[in-house]
């Protein structure tokens, strides 16, 4: 019964169906929606090529400069930590890290809840009746708990990540995904396919999954922030990525600890993250009117 | 005269662009008279009535005007197309009513039947709980749903669609307006319920003298009903006379195909 | 009514059961006893302490006595807290974690409810895109983003109100904002896609066509229906709130069960992970029965 508005998001998107011409004029035609893709693709852009344009790293310290404020002269032009780390470097390396975590976990959940829920309302019946139970039991489970204790037990690492927080997040697009199929299955042109012989992945993977396309796209933008939300969580409690290397919840972090005296390593990181999740969120909420122009 | 329309337009701004639904529509109505409005599906019937109500989606916009009689004589009379809420608020439910096509969601699934009777009372009658209460049942009684002080404390989804329709008539009625807008109150409803329906509006009608503005795809009701008829299409007004013109010399060539398509029963 | 709530609870076994065995096979397939990291212990020691905590027993063993006394909500003794049983633990956390999320999900209701309604009211105007992009903001800006930024402007820059403990009342007001962003921003925007729903539906062109005064239309006949989607997302709000509190009691320094958690799983304190985990699938259910019900009890047509 309680759905989350992400979930929402993702019928409306379902509503709306394909990804037309018609969606990406009225995406075009969304000023935020589009100022979030420039400021997001500054960031991207900023945070892959930003490393190099710098004579610093993200590990080693400088003992002259430490605790440096945001300045031109020194060439720490972000300031520098308690060690005299470049703080520039160290948030593009760290965004590299978050924006991945985001973008791998969220395909690798995108793949799980497809196939998943594409299986159980093409199967149907009692299999059916078994693999959405199984998600209802999971849905109840206090995912994020177990998640720390499978970090804290299993040492930190950037995989275990990935895996732990896929798992989370691949559920709202099994259920949703197996609603759609269920609908969908009941098409002529999939009835025609099936009586011509075609197997059932080949249906799902011709019929079905194209079908889902533009729901599945208002998904991806909408799951990165969440699980770049989730990592930064994690390494903000000091259980995700560890010294030296870093991310921008690790960051912030360490930011924290000393904000009293240095607040620009707590504000800076936090900026990048915040507008990073600012503008995925807008361009999801973009893409899912686009697609859905009534509610807007 | 109680209502008097003149020059009424309306278009929608809307992402496509803009939509033209009424073009130019004069008529008025009586007290007491019944006026029937035939049109194909999208002619703009609906879009009408409601701009008399001020009731248009926030993107209509409307020109024309709509003058409806001052309840007293001597008084001017109340401009209705522009009026302020406040204004509005008075005519609605008081002096002009209305009824609409479909019962199972007109309805507030969340409130009892007697909480959205009473409202309208206490209202514009000014009344009591009580008193409410008890000229809430009756109403009930006068669209012949039985054992209406028991059903009145039900909810919507615990009644038939033919038993919301009498409802909505029984609400609309209630404070004894002057015009009764019923848009295709039958529409929705099975064939065998369409007549008791229609007789029951009829009936209350008579007794409190109300003037009735009858949207329909079914010529046959207005023949029934109706001593006039408005003939739309595509936002125009192609038709405007009295039944026994309108049926017997159309001068439409719409009128006409309308009529040819009517399934001629009674020879 | 009663025949529900049963069920529901019966309902709840399962998944109970599952988290509570996903969760010890969890802890002791990791690797390292709780013991293993003060290293100086003698071995006689260690084992000693093992006994006493039951470890050398075969795991099977650990199970049934650790589901036994789960029966009896007996989550049994802290490994890391000496003479300190979870339950104690929990009871001394709970109060603390249910004061800041209760007045956090208060706040949420009370400011995004109506800012919800109001946006929606004036949809696609500038009130709206205000509402909407604060909305934005809120899911954005992660608990402990904005928590830091509070602390450095009313704790540290200006003497408002302290940085952290629970010494008074004032120390509460902090953690609260902060936990409440987030949900005053989903509210917001779930109750705006409904209002805007139920703007369009026929019952509210009916009420309108009755006259009735606009303080009615919206109170009376908009709110209730509009609300309902508010309600069902207070049982996800929940779990979000309990995990939202392991980062405020962390970042403000309170003694609540998320800091508890923590500080347990930091420390292989296996029965307080353990015990806190399924304490919070406990509450997790029973508050979304209680939504449940409350959401029947506000919708006419539901029946149980
Ligand atoms: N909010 C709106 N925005 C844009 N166009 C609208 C809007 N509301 C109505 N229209 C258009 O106005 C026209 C007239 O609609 P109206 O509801 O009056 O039709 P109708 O004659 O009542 O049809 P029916 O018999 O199906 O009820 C239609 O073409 C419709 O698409
Ligand atoms: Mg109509």
């Amino acid at each position: 019964m309680a759905k989350s508005t992400q979930q929402e998001a993702m019928e409306k998107a379902v509503k709306g169906n394909s990804l037309g011409r018609d969606a990406m004029r009225r995406l075009a035609a969304n000023k935020a929606a589009i100022a979030s893709i420039a400021v997001l693709g500054l960031v991207v852009l900023m945070v892959i090529v930003g490393p190099w344009l710098t004579p610093n790293n993200y590990y080693s310290q400088d003992y002259d400069a430490i605790w440096q404020a945001p300045t031109l002269a020194h060439g720490h032009i972000f300031g520098t930590d308690s060690v005299g780390r470049d703080l520039f470097v160290r948030t593009m390396v760290g965004g590299r890290i978050s924006l991945m975590v985001g973008i791998v976990t969220a395909f690798v959940s995108l793949l799980i809840g497809v196939a998943y829920g594409a299986t159980a309302g093409f199967i149907g019946g009692r299999i059916d009746g078994f693999m959405m139970r199984t998600v209802d039991i999971l849905y109840a489970l206090p995912f994020m708990f177990l998640v720390i204790l499978m970090v804290v037990f299993f040492g930190q690492s950037l995989f275990l990540m990935f895996l732990a927080i896929g798992a989370v997040s691949w559920l709202d697009m099994a259920r949703i995904v197996r609603g759609q199929t269920l609908t969908i299955k009941q098409q002529p042109y999939v009835e025609a396919a099936r009586m011509a012989g075609a197997s059932g992945t080949a249906i799902i993977v011709r019929h079905i999954v194209p079908n889902l396309l533009g729901l599945i796209v208002v998904y991806v933008t909408l799951t990165i922030p969440q699980v770049i939300l989730f990592e930064s969580f994690l390494s903000f409690l000091g259980l995700g990525v560890q010294e030296p290397m870093t991310s921008w919840g690790a960051l912030i972090n360490d930011g924290v600890g000393e904000m009293g005296r240095a607040p620009w390593l707590l504000v800076i990181p936090s900026i990048f993250l915040a507008v990073t999740l600012f503008c995925f969120n807008f361009i999801g909420d973009g893409l899912r009117d686009a697609l859905d122009p009534n509610d807007r | 005269m109680l209502l008097d329309v003149q020059n009424l337009k309306i278009d929608f701004e809307t992402h496509a662009g803009r939509v033209d639904a009424v073009h130019d529509l004069s008529f008025s109505i009586d007290r007491g008279e019944a006026v029937g409005i035939v049109g194909e599906s999208g002619s703009g019937k609906s879009q009408s009535v409601l701009a008399l109500m001020g009731l248009l989606a926030g993107n209509a916009r409307v020109s024309g005007s709509a003058k409806l009689a001052s309840a007293q004589a001597g008084e001017p009379s109340i401009e209705l197309v522009g009026a302020k809420p406040r204004v509005l608020r008075r005519v609605r439910g008081a002096r002009i009513a209305m009824i609409f096509q479909d019962p199972m969601t007109a309805l507030n699934p969340h409130l009892k039947i007697s909480t959205q009777m009473i409202e309208l009372l206490r209202t514009h009658r000014g009344m009591g709980r009580r008193e409410a209460m008890k000229a809430a049942i009756e109403m009930m009684e006068a669209v012949r749903i039985p054992e209406a002080a028991r059903r009145i404390k039900y909810y919507p989804h615990q009644f038939s669609g033919g038993m919301r329709q009498r409802v909505m008539i029984a609400m609309a009625l209630s404070c004894e307006p002057e015009l009764l807008i019923a848009d295709e109150p039958t529409t929705a409803l099975d064939v065998t319920v369409q007549d008791e329906i229609l007789d029951v509006i009829a009936e209350l009608r008579e007794r409190t003298n109300t003037a009735l503005l009858l949207i329909t795809h079914d010529l046959g009701v207005v023949a029934g009903q109706c001593s006039r008829a408005l003939v739309m299409r595509a936002g125009d007004l192609v038709e405007h006379g009295s039944i026994d013109k309108v049926f017997n010399a159309p001068e439409a060539e719409y009128t006409r195909d309308l009529l040819a398509a009517i399934p001629r029963l009674e020879g | 009514m009663l025949a529900y709530t049963i069920k529901r609870l019966l309902g709840a076994i399962p998944t109970l059961f599952i988290l509570l065995t996903l969760s010890f096979i969890l802890v002791h397939a990791a690797p390292g006893s709780p013991f293993s990291m003060a290293r100086e212990m003698p071995p006689e020691v260690k084992a000693n302490l093992e006994a006493k905590y039951h470890l050398d027993e075969p795991i099977y063993e650990q199970y049934g006595r650790y589901l036994l006394n789960i029966a009896h909500f007996d989550f049994g003794p802290s490994y890391q807290y000496k003479d300190t049983t979870v339950n104690d633990l929990i009871a001394e956390g709970f109060p603390v974690s249910l004061t800041i999320g209760g007045f956090a999900l208060l706040l949420a209701l009370v400011l995004g409810v109506p800012l919800g309604m109001l946006a929606a009211v004036r949809q696609n105007r500038i009130t709206d895109y205000l509402c909407s992009a604060i909305a934005l903001g809120g899911i954005s800006m992660p608990s402990f983003v904005i928590a830091p930024l509070l602390i450095l402007w009313a704790a540290v820059y200006n003497d408002w109100l302290p940085a952290g403990g629970v010494d008074s009342w004032q120390s509460y007001i902090l953690p609260v904002i902060t936990l409440a962003a987030m949900f005053t921003a989903y509210i917001l925007r779930i109750m705006r896609a409904s209002t805007i729903e139920v703007l369009r539906s026929n019952f509210v062109r009916t009420a309108r066509a009755k006259g009735l005064s606009t303080a009615r239309v919206y109170g009376v006949h908009i709110l209730p229906a509009a609300i309902l989607p508010v309600v069902s997302y207070l049982g996800p709000a929940a779990a979000a709130i309990l995990t939202g509190s392991v980062v405020i009691e962390e970042i403000f320094g309170m003694p609540g069960i998320g800091r508890f958690f923590v500080n347990g799983a930091l420390n292989r304190d296996y029965t307080l992970v353990l015990g806190i985990t399924l304490f919070y699938g406990l509450i997790v259910i029973a508050f979304n029965l209680v939504v449940d019900l409350i959401y029947g009890w506000l919708d006419p047509r539901v029946t149980y």
